[in-house]
């Protein structure tokens, strides 16, 4: 089952955990702002079994879950409305754009101002973090939709909610796979960037916590959890987005 | 029923003093496609509509869909007046417009569903789709998507999705426009293979004069600039048509016919 490519990928990263762990053991590095795998592994089974770790990642979840579900439930149907309708995507292209050539992070100042440092603020920064890609993507699919499909639903009589339906909604779901694929990415950011900010709890503010007392080890560990998380996430949808495209191409 | 419709009955189809305009992108003025058209249809009988490209045959067949609103003039089906599709027309598409996530079965049920016969499940719709999957010699690939077909293929799941609906009149806008001419050659003659069984009143565009004349009883010849008829010709062929048919001296007498109003 080996082939070339894992092969040599399995040995870039064995070579790579390999220099990580003895560089600070043949005294080249400081093992105080390098920390080692076996460190770092250590690091964790401790982290997990303390009381307040749990808590942590269930605030960092539900943030995420919350903020990232709502980024989902208007991106889509938002986008898919302005893609469908050209007078209300003149409408709302330029604040769209705005916000979409933001750097989102920058508004966590404001957004801590109006809600809080608690759950609320992240909840928001992973919708806006979230929302525009899907946004964006939901309607660039629907703009992308053929015509001729269009017209076939039609000399069948289509009415406009038809055509939705049966022909905008079904060639447009690659597109919106794809935004949710990329907001999801972006909405996890949004989440632990905020939570090292200003917060009460969460991953981000272990992160936060470990690096100001220099515990390296512990740090990487939430970090290493927190790219965990993204690529196996970012991964499932990537598997729903290649089944789609096989069906559809 | 008034007795002038039993001794002559109106042609299926009216097309009155059809004019079809488009607006030309960037405002650079209007279109006239299809000028002062008047045609009658009768019931039954397989037309075709030949002539070059811009001559608006297209937008003439889009019109009878009712895809295509007239800027005056009218087009009438039993006599009422067309404003939108009807479950009484279906259109066959010259570039198939199958939708690639749908399996052919599905592809056939596409406009079943949207038209949903009265009474019927959505078992009975597969059912009948699955029937027609037949009919057009696809048996063995209702769950092939549209990409792992050929051409022809794909364009006997356009006809078999038009006629799953059941409709009075079939509007083919040059469906084997896009096949090469060997398997253009293989579908005329298979059309004309299942027109035959039911005699739905057919309208077929093209610009193969060959086609034209081996499909029809009656060619609608017509020219450009504007888009208009110049000859309507009835032909004389027997039927069942065969390959031996385009070699008959007529079928050669008809071709020129055609070729001098072009």
């Amino acid at each position: 089952m080996f082939n070339y490519r894992t092969l040599v990928s399995t040995i870039t990263v064995m070579a790579f955990l390999a220099v990580w762990e003895f560089a600070p053991r043949a005294g080249i590095v400081d093992a105080t702002f390098t920390s080692q795998p076996t460190r770092v592994v250590a690091a964790g089974l401790e982290i997990i079994r303390t009381a307040g770790f749990l808590h942590d990642v269930s605030v960092s979840l539900s943030e995420f879950a919350l903020g990232f579900t709502l980024a989902i439930a208007v991106g889509v149907p938002l986008g898919l409305v302005l893609g469908r309708f050209p007078v209300l995507r003149y409408v709302l292209d330029p604040p769209i754009m705005a916000i979409y050539a933001t750097p989102h992070l920058a508004l966590l100042p404001i957004i801590v101002v109006w809600l809080g440092i608690g759950m609320q603020s992240k909840i928001a920064v992973a919708f806006v973090s979230g929302v525009i890609p899907i946004l964006v993507n939901a309607m660039a699919g629907v703009r992308g939709v053929d015509g001729s499909w269009i017209v076939a639903a039609r000399s069948f009589s289509a009415r406009e909610w038809d055509v939705f339906v049966k022909v905008i909604l079904p060639a447009s779901l690659p597109s919106v796979i794809l935004g949710i694929r990329l907001g999801l990415s972006r909405a996890v950011l949004g989440v632990v960037v905020a939570e090292m900010y200003q917060s009460q709890a969460g991953v981000g503010n272990e992160i936060m916590r470990y690096g100001s007392e220099f515990r390296t080890d512990y740090l990487l560990f939430d970090v290493l959890l927190v790219s965990l998380f993204g690529l196996t996430a970012t991964s499932a949808v990537r598997a729903l987005e290649e089944r789609l495209w096989t069906a559809g191409e | 029923m008034d007795a002038r419709t039993v001794v002559e009955p109106a042609p299926h189809i009216q097309v009155e003093s059809l004019t079809v305009v488009y607006e030309k992108p960037k405002a650079a003025g209007t279109l006239i496609a299809v000028s002062n058209v008047n045609l009658d249809i009768a019931r039954g009988t397989f037309v075709t509509i030949v002539g070059p490209s811009g001559c608006g045959k297209s937008s003439l067949l889009l019109s009878i869909a009712g895809l295509v609103k007239p800027a005056s003039g009218c087009v009438r089906v039993n006599g009422k007046p067309v404003s939108a599709p009807g479950r009484d027309r279906a259109v066959v598409f010259q570039d198939f417009a199958l939708m690639p996530w749908r399996t052919v079965i599905d592809n056939v049920r596409f406009g079943l569903e949207l038209q949903r016969p009265r009474g019927l499940t959505g078992g009975d719709l597969t059912e009948r789709a699955c029937r027609y999957v037949e009919l057009v010699g696809l048996k063995g690939f209702e769950h092939y998507h549209p990409h792992q077909l050929s051409g022809g293929m794909r364009q006997r799941v356009g006809i078999a999705r038009a006629l799953a609906v059941d409709p009075e009149i079939l509007l083919l806008d040059e469906p084997f426009g896009s096949l090469d001419a060997q398997t253009r050659d293989e579908m005329g003659s298979e059309l004309l293979a299942i027109w035959e069984r039911n005699k739905k009143t057919a309208l077929f565009v093209t610009h193969g004069i060959d086609e034209a004349i081996f499909l029809a009883d009656q060619i609608v010849v017509m020219a450009r600039d504007p888009g208009r008829i110049t000859k309507i010709i009835s032909v004389d062929l027997p039927r069942p048509r065969t390959v031996e048919t385009t070699d008959s001296k007529r079928f050669i007498e008809y071709r020129r016919q055609i070729r001098e109003c072009l």
